[in-house]
């Protein structure tokens, strides 16, 4: 999923001091599951910006609402009279939903809350970690599932580095070395031969070297 | 009941099972908290959470108080570490929008604490306040 965080207030407040009316507009999917921007991540919000309101003096209205998935239209249609009563709509989806709102509504300003940080998992409650690049080129099948590119922190296709200390990265410890995890992970499924391979330099063409990437079916597509 | 020093609108948010049972306690004994201060009761202080503080103060509340167990004493094991972490991040925020962060307290209790909850409601003033009347 998506995984996002609040952006700190003073920098929300920064773009909402000088208008009246603010719509704050969550997404219930992937920003709700890393509690960011999810129906109650908007009512923190929104009660937090009338108690900034109310304290610097500022007559606001703020408003609430949250839609099911930001990144798809349909979803935001229902938006339309809301956008239209406000003089900003602050948007507490990823860059995506955000994007999809802007799109959606041409003449309505749209804020972004929340930093959208990556693709990842929930390692436990509270504890969210990145597991894709989004590379365009899967190679999960050659490394046991775990991602070289993403989980590395060099993105080396032949590691491990002289770095891997202990099992921990030499740029942070805290990090797993992602080359141990490979090694282990492919002596549990009994394919470590398979790193005796030399790995060619990976081709960076599919991912955001080629410029922003799209997807077409042409099997669906109307 | 006592005589307390601010009488602007406080909430107490506290677990049933410690702040809720000492004022039970107080209740027998005729006291009770004072009437500008408003109850809370909330089954475990882990289910205190931003929000719940949020609309405290939204709602009129000067001074939001949050009482759990006592350390180790958590009927449901984590609610008292949980309510400190989500008051510290509440004050976090509320400081971020100019609330002072002396107007979110948080304390731990025994359910045979009733009159220490009712002097910390007392004693829960403005810092300079509280040193002017000390």
């Amino acid at each position: 999923m998506i995984v996002a965080e609040r952006k700190p207030i003073a920098e929300i407040l920064a773009n909402l001091r000088q208008v009246s009316s603010v719509a704050v507009v969550g997404c219930d999917t992937c920003v709700a599951v890393c509690m960011a921007g999810g129906t109650k991540e908007v009512a923190v919000l929104g009660a937090a910006l009338r108690l900034a309101a109310r304290q610097e003096g500022r007559e606001q209205l703020v408003t609430e609402a949250c839609v099911e998935r930001q990144c798809e239209v349909e979803f935001n249609e229902p938006l339309a009279e809301l956008v239209a009563n406000h003089d900003v709509i602050l948007s507490m989806a990823c860059g995506v939903g955000v994007q999809t709102l802007a799109e959606q509504y041409p003449s309505a300003v749209v804020y972004p809350a929340l930093n959208t940080k990556f693709m990842g998992r929930p390692e436990e409650l509270g504890t969210w970690s990145e597991r894709c690049l989004g590379c365009g080129n899967c190679v999960l099948d050659k490394f046991g599932g775990v991602c070289p590119i993403t989980r590395c922190s060099k993105n080396l296709l032949n590691g491990p580095c002289g770095g891997s200390q202990d099992g921990k990265c030499e740029v942070d410890p805290s990090i797993p070395c992602a080359w141990q995890l490979i090694y282990d992970r492919m002596m549990a499924i009994g394919q470590v031969e398979r790193l005796m391979r030399v790995e060619p330099a990976k081709d960076w063409t599919t991912s955001r070297d080629g410029g922003p990437r799209k997807v077409v079916r042409e099997d669906i597509v109307p | 009941m006592t005589e307390t020093r601010d009488t602007s609108p406080m909430m107490v948010i506290g677990c049933e099972r410690s702040a809720g049972a000492a004022l039970a306690r107080l209740a027998d004994e005729g006291r009770e908290l004072p009437p500008h201060v408003q109850w809370q009761s909330v089954p475990c202080g882990g289910s205190i959470d931003e929000l719940m503080i949020l609309e405290a103060f939204e709602n009129g509340a000067e001074r939001v108080m949050v009482v759990s167990c006592a350390a180790g004493a958590c009927n449901s094991l984590v609610g008292d570490e949980r309510a400190r972490r989500r008051t510290a991040a509440a004050r976090e925020l509320l400081e971020s929008v100019g609330v002072s962060s002396w107007r979110l307290r948080y304390e731990t209790m025994a359910p045979n604490m009733g009159s220490d909850l009712l002097r910390w409601v007392d004693e829960f003033v403005a810092p300079e306040e509280s040193i002017e009347q000390s």
